[in-house]
This record gives C-alpha cells, sequence and structure tokens, in this order.
C-alpha cells in the first residue's frame, strides 16, 4: 500500500503543483488521470522520491519514502515521463548497467532477468542496437524494461503510452495488467482510454488537487441518467453543462450533463470515464 | 555496498564513450612526441630529459586529459538526459561519487603511468642500459607527483561538475587552472617554462609548498641544512594539504549533477521574457536571429566566466610582466610593453578557443534548445542562418579583443604607465584579422559537420596547430600547417610593428580565401540539424557556388605558392633533419679534402650595396686566396656557408670542374698549379633577399630602417670544414657515418704542427652603399664617407688582418663616440647616451683593462650597436658588438639587482675582443671556455671594480642561482668546465668557479696567466688551447692553487663539492640557498 498524505509543493514564482493530495494506492494498477500541468509528474516524482515535496508525506508498506529515499529506490521501479540513454552503448549493455546501478548481482541470473525483460518487452532483436537509435515506441519499452529490473513492488510509470502506435500501445497494456499482481503500480496519463483499459482504481488531478478519486466504476456509475448527447448544441440559456464536442464519422455529437433532457433532440446515453473526467475539470461537482 | 561489478561496470560504460579514446590516443601521442623530439648525448641529460617529460605529463597533459574525461563520468547522466532515470535509482551519493570519482582519478593515474612509460621507452631506446634506472625514477616521479595531482584534478573537477552540473564549466575549471598555473610557473621561474623569472620571491617560497604538482619544489634547489624546508618534507606536506583540500571539497558535495538537473528540469515558474540585447535598441531590428544568437552567445555564464577568468589572468600578467626586462631588470614600461606580454602569445590562442565555444553555442542554438527541428522546417533560408551566426561571432571576437584591450590599458593606469593610444590600435588591427578568420572558419565549420562533438573535435585540432608548435615538432615546418595562424612577431622597439603588414597580409590573403570558400560550401551543404541529403554529383558540379569555392581554393592555392616562394628564399622551410642530412652528405663527399693543401683567405674586398626599400642586399666580394701550405694546389673546394644563398663563384684562372648542388660546394681546376706564396683571386656575387615573412630572429636583418648582413655566415668557404661535420654520435648512426674521434678540450694533446692563426684571419676593405637616411657599418676603420647617386657611401678598412667573420650593417643611428687612451668607443643607438651609460662603462672599462692588461686591441675603434630583438641578448664580432636595445640601454636595474645587467653584458661582450677574436678560435674541438667562460671572468673583475665587491657577490648569487635552477640532476657528476657545451655551464657555472679561483689564487694570478697565454699565441701564431691557459695558471699560481684550479676547471666534480673542497662555499651569500 502507499499511503500519501498532504503532498504540498510550490514552485518558485508562485506555481502551486501539488496541494495538499492525499492519495491511499493499493497494491494493482492505479491510474493518475489529469491535463497536462495538473501536477501529475510532480506528483509522481515526488512518489519516487526524487523531488522532495514542501510539506506532507509518502508511505509505501510503513516505509517513510521521503526520510529513507534509497530504501524505497530499492524497491522501485520507475519510467520518467522522457529519459535519454548514453550513446554508442546497447540496450543490452544499457540494462546490465542499470542492472548492477539497482544492486543486482552481475551474474548468470541477472542476465537471465535481463533476457527475459527483453523478450517481454519485445526487444531481444534489438538488444545490440544503441538506445539512442529506437523509435519512441522502442525507447518506450526499454523504459518499462529498466523500471522492471530487480522486480520492484512499486513501479511508477509517467506517461508510459507516450509515442506508442496502437499495437504497441495494446502490447504494453497486456504488459502491464500481467504485471501488477501483488505489486502497487501507479501509472500517470491524461489519455482517459488508458486507465479505462488497465485500472481499477484511479484519481483525478486538476490544478495540483485530487478532484475525484475511488473505483472507475463507481466513479462513473454516479453520472448514470445525467449524460446527454446531441448531433447540436443546447440552446442558449440552457443550464445543461457541455462536457464536450466531438466529430464522429464527420457529424458534430454534443455531450452535456445535465439532470433533465436540454432539448427535443438529445437522449441520454451511458456514462462513461471521459464524462467524468471532463465534468470534473468543468469545475462541478456532481457527486 | 558497492562491489567490484560496480567498477567495471561503471567502465564497461565509459569505455564506449569515443571522446574518452580520442583524448587518450591523442595526450599519449604528444607525450610521445615530445619524447622523441629529445635527443640527450649524456647521461646527465638523459636524466634531465626524463623529468623534464616526466614533469611536462602533469603539469600540461593532466589538465587537459582530467577536464575532457572527468565530464565523461560525472556528468554523462545529465548530459545524456538520464538524470531522472538514475535518480530513482537506489545508489546513494557516496557511492555514486565513489565509483565516479575513483574511476576518474584511477583513469588519470594509469595514462600518467602509461604516458610515463612511454617517455621512459622512448628515452631508452638510445640509451639501452639506462631502462632499468629511468622506470625507477619514472615511477618515482609518478608516485610523488602523478598520484596526487590526478587525485587533486579529480576531486576538484568533480566538485565543479556536482557544482555547475555542466561540462562547459568543467572545461572552463580545467583550462582555468592550467593557465593559472602556467602563470604562476613563470612568474616562479621554472625550468619548464622558457622565459620563465622569479616576479616575487615569497611566491616563490610559497609555491615549494603549495604548488599543486610539486614542480618547483623538485626543480628548485633543495635547502641544505634545515630539515623542516628539506624538499621531500615539502613535497610531502605540500601533497598532505593538497589532499586534505580535496577531502573537503568531496565532502562538501552535497547536490549530484543529476540531482541538479532533476531540480532543474522540474517545472518553473513562468519567467519575464526578455528582449534580445535590451541595451543595444538598434540591434532589436537587426536582420535575421543575429540579435537572439548574440544574446544567446554572450549572456552565458560561461562565457561570461571565462571573460571575467581572461581578467584575473591577463591584468597581474600586464601589469607585473609590463616592466620586466630580464632577470633583475626593468623597463620603464609603454603601451607596447604592456600590449606586448598578452597580444602575441596569449590573446589569439585564447581567443580561438573561446571562439570554439561561441561558435558551438552560436552553431547549435537550435539544437540545444530543441528548435532544431523546428527551425530545420522554416523557410528561414541556410546563407541567412550562417551570416547570423557569422556576424554573432565576430561581434564576439570583437568584444574579446576590446575587453583585453581595455585590461592591458586599466593595467597601465594603475601602472601609471604612458599611454599610446595609436600603439593599441595598431596591434590591434593586427590581431583582430586572425579572430576573424577564425570565427568565420568555425562558423563554416559547425555548418558542415552535423556531429556536434566531430565539429567541435575538428576545431579544437585547428585551434591546438594553429597556436601551439605541435606541427614544427612533427616535422611540419610551413608555417601553413598551422591553421589559420598569423606568423606576426612580437614588435619591439627599433623594428617596430610595420614589418608585421605585409606578412599579415599574404597568409590573410591565402586564409581569407579558405575561409570564404569553406562558407560558402557551408551555405550549400548546410545541414540545419538534419542528416545529410543524398548529393548528385552533376548537380553539384554545375552549381555556380561550386565554380566559385574552386575560384577561391584555386586563389588560395596560388597564394600559397607565394608564400611558399618567399620562404624558400628565406631558407625557412629546411628541416634540422635535411641540414643534418646535407651535413652527412658533405662529409662524406668531401672530407678526404681535409688533408689536401687548400688556399687561405688573406684579403676581402666587399661592396656592399642595401636596397632603399629594405628587403634586399647585394654583396659583391672579392677574395684574395694565398697558398700558405708547402705544396702546390690545382684544385680548389669551395662551399656554400650556413645561408644557403643564390650566388655565383668564380677563380682567375680556373674553371669549374665538379658542381654538386645538393651540398652547396664546387670543385674549381686551376689552370696552372698555387705554389707555395702564390695567390689567386675568387670573385663571389650575391643577392640577398628577406621577404615580410622572414623571422627578424635572426643577424640577417634586411628592412628599411635597419639591416644586418652577417658576411661570415655567407661568404663562401675554402676547403673542407671541420665545423660542419655532424658531431651528434645518434645522428652519424642514422646516416651512416663513422664515429668522430672527439677529443675534449681537457685531454687535447699539443697542436700539430699545421695549426696556425693566419688561416683564420684576413684584412677587409669594405664600400657600403645604403640610401642616405642609413649610415653603413663595416670592420676595421672608416676611411672615407661621401655621397653619390643619391646614396651615402662609407669605405672600412682594417689596420690588420683581424678574425674572418665579417659582417656588415645599414642603421638609422650616427655614431656617437668617446676616447678611450688611445682607442674610440663608438655606440649606434636611438635616444641619448650620457657619459655614465652603462652600457658605455662597461665597453670603456673592459676596453681600458684588457687592452692594458691583456694584449692590445687589434684595431683603433670598437662599435656598440642597439639591435633588435634577434634572438640573442647580444653578439660580438670582431670590432663590432650587437646588443639588445632592449636590455641594454632602454632597461635599468630592479631595485634589488645589486647590479646592472647592461654594464655585465657590456663587459661580456667587449671582452669577446679578447676571449673570441684574439684567443679561442682555431682548435675545432675547443669548446666555449675560452670564449664564454672567460668573458664571465671578465665581468666578475669589471662588476667590482665598477660597483664594488657587494655587487660582485649579488652577481654571483644570481649565476649560483641560475645553475641551481638549470640543473634537474645537480648531484649528477658533469662534464668538466673546459669541457663544457650546456650554457648554464659556460655562463654561470663559470662564473661561479672563477669567483672561487679570484679568492683562491687571485686576479693576478689569472690575469697573468691570460696575459701569457695571448702572448704565446701572438708570438708562435698558432691557437690556444684551454689547457694552455690552464698550465700557466697552475705554473703561475704554483703548488697552492693547484687543487682549487682541478677542481674548479678539469675535474668533473658536481659544483657544490668542488667548492666545498676548495673552502668556497661560503662564498655564496644566504639567500642563494
Amino acid at each position: 500500500m502507499l499511503e500519501v498524505r498532504n503532498l504540498g509543493k510550490t514552485y518558485r514564482g508562485g506555481v502551486k503543483a501539488l496541494d495538499g493530495i492525499d492519495l491511499s494506492i493499493p497494491a494493482g494498477m492505479y491510474g493518475l488521470l489529469g491535463p497536462n500541468g495538473a501536477g501529475k509528474s510532480t506528483l509522481m516524482r515526488t512518489m519516487a522520491a526524487i523531488q522532495l515535496p514542501d510539506r506532507g508525506s509518502v508511505v509505501f508498506d510503513g516505509l517513510d519514502a521521503l526520510a529513507d529515499p534509497v530504501a524505497l529506490r530499492r524497491r522501485l521501479g520507475y519510467l520518467p515521463q522522457a529519459f535519454g540513454a548514453y550513446p554508442h552503448a546497447s540496450c543490452q549493455t544499457m540494462l546490465r548497467h542499470l542492472a548492477v546501478l539497482k544492486g543486482l548481482p552481475d551474474d548468470a541470473a541477472t542476465a537471465r532477468q535481463i533476457d527475459a525483460l527483453l523478450d517481454c518487452t519485445n526487444l531481444t532483436a534489438h538488444a545490440a542496437r544503441a538506445v539512442t537509435t529506437f523509435s519512441g515506441g522502442m525507447r518506450q519499452r526499454f523504459g518499462i524494461a529498466q523500471a522492471l529490473l530487480g522486480d520492484p513492488a512499486l513501479l511508477i510509470l509517467d506517461e508510459p503510452t507516450a509515442g506508442l502506435d496502437p499495437e504497441e500501445r495494446i502490447r504494453l497494456y497486456n504488459l502491464l495488467s500481467q504485471l501488477s499482481g501483488d505489486r502497487v503500480v501507479v501509472l500517470s496519463t491524461h489519455i482517459v482510454d488508458d486507465i479505462e483499459q488497465l485500472c481499477s482504481k484511479m484519481a483525478i488531478i486538476h490544478a495540483g488537487k485530487v478532484v475525484a478519486q475511488g473505483n472507475i466504476a463507481g466513479l462513473v456509475e454516479k453520472l448514470d441518467g445525467h449524460i446527454w448527447q446531441s448531433p447540436v448544441a443546447a440552446p442558449n440559456g440552457s443550464p445543461a453543462l457541455q462536457l464536450s464536442m466531438a466529430y464522429r464519422r464527420g457529424s458534430p455529437v454534443y455531450r452535456y450533463f445535465s439532470r433533465s433532457s436540454p432539448g427535443d433532440s438529445f437522449v441520454p446515453v451511458p456514462p462513461t470515464l471521459e464524462d467524468r473526467y471532463f465534468l470534473e475539470l468543468r469545475g462541478d461537482r456532481p457527486c | 555496498m558497492l562491489t567490484r561489478a560496480d567498477w567495471r561496470s561503471e567502465w564497461l560504460i565509459t569505455r564506449r564513450h569515443p571522446l574518452l579514446w580520442a583524448v587518450i590516443a591523442g595526450s599519449t601521442a604528444l607525450v610521445a612526441l615530445a619524447a622523441s623530439n629529445e635527443a640527450p648525448r649524456t647521461d646527465r641529460e638523459l636524466y634531465e630529459s626524463a623529468v623534464r617529460l616526466g614533469l611536462l605529463v602533469p603539469a600540461f597533459i593532466l589538465p587537459f586529459l582530467a577536464g575532457a574525461i572527468t565530464p565523461v563520468f560525472t556528468l554523462r547522466d545529465a548530459e545524456h538526459g538520464m538524470d531522472d532515470l538514475l535518480a530513482a535509482y537506489p545508489q546513494t551519493p557516496r557511492d555514486w561519487l565513489t565509483v565516479r570519482l575513483s574511476s576518474v582519478a584511477a583513469l588519470l593515474i594509469c595514462l600518467g603511468a602509461v604516458q610515463h612509460l612511454a617517455i621512459v621507452g622512448i628515452l631508452a631506446a638510445d640509451h639501452p642500459g639506462k631502462f632499468w634506472d629511468l622506470l625507477l625514477r619514472a615511477g618515482k616521479l609518478v608516485a610523488l607527483v602523478h598520484v596526487p595531482a590526478s587525485l587533486i584534478w579529480a576531486c576538484v573537477l568533480a566538485r565543479v561538475s556536482c557544482a555547475a552540473g555542466k561540462a562547459s564549466m568543467v572545461y572552463l575549471a580545467a583550462a582555468f587552472g592550467w593557465l593559472a598555473y602556467l602563470g604562476l610557473a613563470t612568474l616562479t621561474d621554472t625550468p619548464l617554462i622558457a622565459g620563465s623569472f622569479v616576479a616575487w620571491e615569497p611566491l616563490r617560497t610559497a609555491m615549494v609548498l603549495v604548488d599543486p604538482y610539486a614542480i618547483t619544489a623538485l626543480v628548485n634547489p633543495p635547502p641544505v641544512e634545515s630539515l623542516p624546508l628539506s624538499r621531500y618534507l615539502a613535497i610531502g606536506l605540500g601533497r598532505a594539504g593538497w589532499l586534505v583540500l580535496c577531502y573537503l571539497l568531496v565532502r562538501g558535495i552535497k547536490t549530484l549533477p543529476a540531482s541538479l538537473a532533476a531540480q532543474d528540469s522540474s517545472v518553473r515558474s513562468p519567467g519575464r521574457i526578455r528582449r534580445p540585447l535590451p541595451w543595444l535598441p538598434g540591434l532589436r531590428e537587426a536582420p535575421g536571429c543575429f540579435a537572439l544568437l548574440l544574446r544567446w552567445t554572450i549572456a552565458d555564464k560561461f562565457f561570461l566566466l571565462a571573460l571575467a577568468g581572461w581578467a584575473v589572468l591577463v591584468f597581474p600578467e600586464v601589469f607585473g610582466g609590463m616592466t620586466y626586462a630580464e632577470q633583475l631588470s626593468q623597463l620603464t614600461p609603454d603601451s607596447r610593453d604592456a600590449l606586448n606580454r598578452v597580444m602575441w602569445d596569449m590573446a589569439p590562442p585564447m581567443g580561438a578557443l573561446l571562439l570554439l565555444y561561441a561558435a558551438d553555442r552560436a552553431s547549435r542554438m537550435s539544437r540545444m534548445a530543441g528548435m532544431d527541428g523546428l527551425t530545420a522546417a522554416t523557410a528561414y533560408s541556410s546563407w541567412r542562418l550562417l551570416a547570423a551566426q557569422l556576424a554573432c561571432l565576430w561581434v564576439v571576437a570583437l568584444i574579446l579583443l576590446v575587453f583585453t584591450l581595455l585590461i592591458v590599458l586599466s593595467a597601465q593606469l594603475a601602472a601609471q604607465s604612458s599611454i599610446q593610444p595609436g600603439e593599441y590600435l595598431q596591434q590591434a588591427g593586427q590581431i583582430v584579422t586572425g579572430l576573424l578568420l577564425t570565427a568565420t572558419a568555425f562558423v563554416a565549420l559547425h555548418g558542415i559537420v552535423r556531429s556536434r562533438m566531430a565539429a567541435n573535435l575538428i576545431g579544437l585540432v585547428l585551434v591546438v596547430l594553429g597556436h601551439s608548435s605541435l606541427a614544427p615538432a612533427m616535422g611540419l615546418l610551413h608555417p601553413l600547417w598551422k591553421p589559420l595562424s598569423l606568423p606576426l612577431e612580437v614588435p619591439d622597439h627599433v623594428l617596430g610593428l610595420d614589418r608585421n603588414w605585409s606578412a599579415l597580409a599574404s597568409f590573410a590573403v591565402a586564409w581569407s580565401a579558405v575561409c570564404a570558400a569553406a562558407m560558402l560550401f557551408a551555405v550549400r551543404a548546410h545541414h540545419r540539424g538534419l542528416p545529410y541529403p543524398q548529393v548528385a554529383l552533376r548537380r553539384v558540379l554545375l552549381n555556380p557556388a561550386t565554380v566559385a569555392i574552386v575560384l577561391l581554393l584555386t586563389g588560395a592555392a596560388w597564394q600559397a605558392l607565394a608564400i611558399q616562394r618567399m620562404l624558400e628564399s628565406d631558407f625557412s622551410l629546411v628541416s634540422a633533419n635535411e641540414r643534418a642530412q646535407r651535413r652527412a652528405a658533405y662529409e662524406r663527399r668531401y672530407a678526404a679534402w681535409l688533408d689536401r693543401p687548400q688556399p687561405q683567405v688573406a684579403a676581402v674586398y666587399a661592396f656592399v650595396d642595401f636596397a632603399a626599400d629594405g628587403g634586399r642586399a647585394d654583396l659583391r666580394v672579392t677574395m684574395q686566396l694565398v697558398n700558405r701550405s708547402a705544396a702546390s694546389i690545382d684544385r680548389i673546394l669551395v662551399g656554400r656557408n650556413l645561408l644557403d644563398v643564390p650566388a655565383t663563384v668564380a677563380i682567375d684562372s680556373a674553371a669549374i670542374e665538379a658542381r654538386d648542388p645538393a651540398t652547396g660546394q664546387a670543385v674549381f681546376r686551376l689552370i696552372a698549379p698555387m705554389r707555395p706564396g702564390e695567390t689567386r683571386t675568387l670573385r663571389f656575387a650575391a643577392r640577398i633577399t628577406r621577404s615580410p615573412l622572414a623571422s627578424s630572429r635572426s643577424l640577417l636583418i634586411l628592412s628599411s630602417h635597419f639591416a644586418s648582413l652577417p658576411a661570415f655566415q655567407i661568404l663562401p668557404v675554402i676547403g673542407y670544414q671541420r665545423e660542419f661535420s655532424l658531431r651528434d654520435p645518434a645522428q652519424r648512426v642514422q646516416f651512416r657515418l663513422p664515429p668522430l674521434a672527439v677529443v675534449p678540450p681537457s685531454q687535447l694533446g699539443e697542436l700539430g704542427p699545421g695549426s696556425s692563426l693566419d688561416r683564420y684571419q684576413t684584412t677587409f676593405e669594405t664600400v657600403i652603399s645604403t640610401p642616405q637616411r642609413l649610415h653603413g657599418v663595416g670592420p676595421g676603420e672608416l676611411v672615407r664617407q661621401w655621397n653619390e647617386g643619391g646614396r651615402s657611401h662609407f669605405l672600412f678598412r682594417t689596420d690588420r688582418a683581424i678574425r674572418n667573420a665579417p659582417a656588415f650593417f645599414a642603421l638609422p643611428w650616427a655614431a656617437r663616440r668617446w676616447q678611450v687612451g688611445s682607442l674610440t668607443a663608438e655606440i649606434r643607438a636611438p635616444g641619448p647616451i650620457g657619459a655614465d651609460n652603462p652600457s658605455l662603462l662597461g665597453m670603456r672599462d673592459t676596453l681600458t683593462w684588457l687592452n692594458r692588461e691583456m694584449a692590445p686591441y687589434p684595431g683603433r675603434t670598437l662599435r656598440l650597436i642597439a639591435a633588435p630583438e634577434f634572438g640573442s641578448s647580444g653578439f660580438a664580432l670582431p670590432q663590432v658588438m650587437l646588443i639588445s636595445h632592449r636590455r641594454s640601454f632602454r632597461a635599468h636595474p630592479a631595485p634589488d639587482a645589486g647590479f646592472d645587467q647592461a654594464y655585465r653584458r657590456a663587459v661580456h661582450e667587449t671582452a669577446h675582443q679578447w676571449f673570441g677574436h684574439a684567443i679561442g678560435y682555431g682548435v675545432p674541438e675547443e669548446r666555449a671556455f675560452l670564449v664564454e667562460s672567460l668573458a664571465k671572468y671578465a665581468e666578475l673583475v669589471m662588476v667590482e671594480r665598477r660597483y664594488g665587491s657587494g655587487a660582485v657577490r649579488a652577481l654571483v648569487d644570481w649565476e649560483s642561482d641560475r645553475l641551481d635552477r638549470s640543473r634537474l640532476a645537480p648531484a649528477m657528476v658533469t662534464v668538466p668546465l673546459l669541457d663544457a657545451e650546456d650554457t648554464e655551464d659556460m655562463y654561470s657555472r663559470a662564473t661561479v668557479a672563477f669567483a672561487c679561483l679570484r679568492s683562491r689564487v687571485g686576479d693576478a694570478a689569472l690575469v697573468a696567466a691570460l696575459r701569457e697565454t695571448a702572448r704565446s699565441s701572438q708570438q708562435t701564431g698558432r691557437p690556444v688551447r684551454s689547457l694552455d691557459f690552464v698550465q700557466a695558471l697552475k705554473r703561475i699560481a704554483g703548488k697552492a692553487g693547484e687543487p682549487a684550479i682541478d677542481r674548479m676547471l678539469t675535474s668533473n666534480l658536481p659544483i657544490a663539492v668542488g667548492l666545498a673542497r676548495s673552502g668556497c662555499a661560503g662564498d655564496r651569500s644566504p639567500q642563494a640557498n
């Protein structure tokens, strides 16, 4: 269990990146959803103990991560939002080096583990290539592989699906689903689909605050009967809250949150996590 | 808990970095090159070479190695964007530091050890029996110097890495440390740096302890008595102090570079958007991204720190150094003296290095800002982009130059020295061209080469080749091997700056064409941060830019050829190896002529015509040859002299039988053999030219307002010249010559019946024609002077035969004469010369003393000419002396000098009229004792008579100190003073030895021995040996003086031991210790 209590972080210039975050993250996949600039990466870095907060605590299985970051890091696998690699070093060499830095013995067992990770991230064929020559998706898979070195109990993945093509994304979903098991896997993203595919529990972060958290089904369920869809916009003066306007096959689709139908052309539709997400961003608190 | 795997893994990663191998290979090659350029002959020279090279590694190579290598270990995570990733790894800062720091230090130590091993291997190749001894000494140097120095550099740069988080700052720190040490070493007189001096004695004393390389303690004379100041204790204390400092530095590291970068990469608050160069409103509207680039380049922490560091280096150098003339002698400086301290040897390389950095920033701005893709996709043309970069770098070059001038000016103001704005403008005008060309080349380089590291490495190679002696050391003598370098000379107060303009124009034209072609190519082939496109050859060839590039390169090649022709006419392109090769061929082909009777030169009639424009002199000479042998001569071997000038030679009633252009020899077959006593006439004509590119660091100077024609290096030589034989045993082996049986002077037997002085003596009659503004000077008395055809003519004639070493001069200064008994002392120098002028006093005193005490002066007039900086502080020809204008006419004694260097030098050069031109020639086996060492004796006597015993004690102290400092292996046995060939022996050791002999046998005995030796030579007409003088001295001094004479002159004991055993050790004043 990862417990985050009252985390606060204000950057120079007064920007509040974290504003009293409280989270209890159990074993399994846990999603952090939020728009760009919401404070997700700051929260992920703070939970990984590579950035100190102004206040609050991060406790993992009884271990105070901020007081003893090295102890946490022995059990941590972390994939940052963006990372580089040493030029001229092959993927396998890099993993071997990183394994040593993680404290793994430089022996046959570690080599087997590296081979297995290369295999499960589909990088075996590219093991001899320099990571700097990898495509975005391959590099992301390398990032996952290095995070999994040493079989960590806590995995923190900051936007792991960024830059992946649909096939790679599905492969990653499958991999992460297999990995979760007893370990805590925290996944941050601004792509709602990632959360829906992978997580049963989540939190929505906006402007440094947790604006919603809990079971995904529960979060969505509460909007039942309040989501309306129409090919036209609601008339002016309607109290309904527009959640989104998108095109489907060239035709506009308007979705509104309202306790009653906003107009004649509107039909009630089942709510989605995206509806909940947009609703939280619009600032209304229906539940 | 760290394991071996941590270090192994560290090495596995770092060993893949190409920079690491480039630096390792480059530095090791540099060391090997330096070692292979050493040619030690004796054991002492071998060990001194080993020490010198061994100290070169930490002092000159290590800072570069450390600066280049450290970021690979300490900053690679941050530099390659792995900071966030690795920050989450369970490695404590202590573990990180332990692994990285120890890896850097271990690599530096191992590299140093390998380089020391390379030095030993190369030096021992010619001295195989000394391998183990050299290895042991190298091991000692590694342990005492290299290991602590590696630890110091590793700790300091690790701290800088963690504090700054940028490789550029580490480079800056290493460069600053290197330069600062060079500055300190220059001011504390280390034998590793030519021209270094003790600026402030307490600084040198402090350096004995705090020198990070312990070089000061190692190369300075060890304190003999007190244990607390003994050499090894000083070294130990110094190392301990440094290591404590290093420990504190490392302990103070709280944040690792990765954490630093991690903090930096976190979300930043929106900052104020700053306009480019708000303080230069006009530039805001400048075309393209010039203003943005300029701001990006100069508003940079590294750039500003580099400027600050530059100011820290330059100001003390100018402030403290502009008064320096030589040791114990000061100038009243003007702007030329102040600017000369930095503008010619410091500003160009430092400017080039800073421009290299600025070029990297300006050219890679888009990439550094992560905007390269965006920029490449814009319609902004490559030529505008490159033009903006070029304009930016030119402005940076001007900023550097103006900043340097301002520092010099402030130093002058602080020192209250006289300021000449015109000098500033002229020197800046000459330096700026090189900086602008360098800037252009770097912009083109970055435009052409996509890889940032490759472009910077190429740029660095250009800087190193252009501003170091690496190319000449590799045998590449042509100045065009020094890319973008303009071979300008430091101006003195005689030749001035004018001659530089022609050289500047010649080279600037060539390099400008190359740079313009490179820029044009860069515009065409600019990568814009993208992969190179495929090239269609046909399209490239038909492009007008290609034609322009080819035309520009053709123009550059044309100009290079013109430079080549000028250099060839100046004999500047003959390497030492080629010269040795020619000498070997000369010996092989003509050594047999040594046993053949050959005529001797009895009289020389010369006409010298100095051209008005100063670049040329015509020399027409008629030499009267006489057969003084007992046999008839049917063939005469006529050869070229040291300077290979195009000339015609003819002998009356003789025809050329064989000509050998390679060695410059011609065999004349006489129509009728020369019988004993008969004469023939040899006619020689030569046009000697000096291009504007010629170095003025020689006796051959042909400028429009000062000309010096050393005819003794130009006139043809008759017969085989033993002096031209190769003496170096290694070279003799290399060129397959038989070993030379060299008998040292201390073991030279009686001379054979064939040796006579008249072989080397001749009479001279010379007419010198000069432009009317100049005055001719030649050997002998001025008999007549007249004007004809708008030119001045001067007829000189010697009263009797003098040593055959003529030189002719055209000078801007009229003669000023003083009577010295029946003789005349004549000085040609600018400015007023009072009767108390030290050079005049030295000349008069010595003339009087030696003319009376030793032998009559063989003429009526002795001339002293104030000379430009021609590579020596003085040069004595028969009846004419050249003495540095700077050191002897502009300088005055430093407050703590104790004696006057100008007086000492005048005495020394005047004494050569006896020691060198009366005795000291005619025996090829003789070395410098009769010439230089006896002149040093004259200095002692004259300085004491003129200034008293305090002054002579100061002189002896100074020479003792010089001797101690020049010896890296002072305890080793040495050659007897009679056989000495090293300058420190023939000058400094001679002073110390004669000071001892004066106290033991007295001046009366010494002078009597000199008198007897000279008289004997005059009576017999035969040359004098050093041993003749020693034997005469022993005879006169008696048994009591013999041990001291032996110890000082003919023993190979270290001088300190000889002095102690002779009871002279206490003669040195305490401060010399």
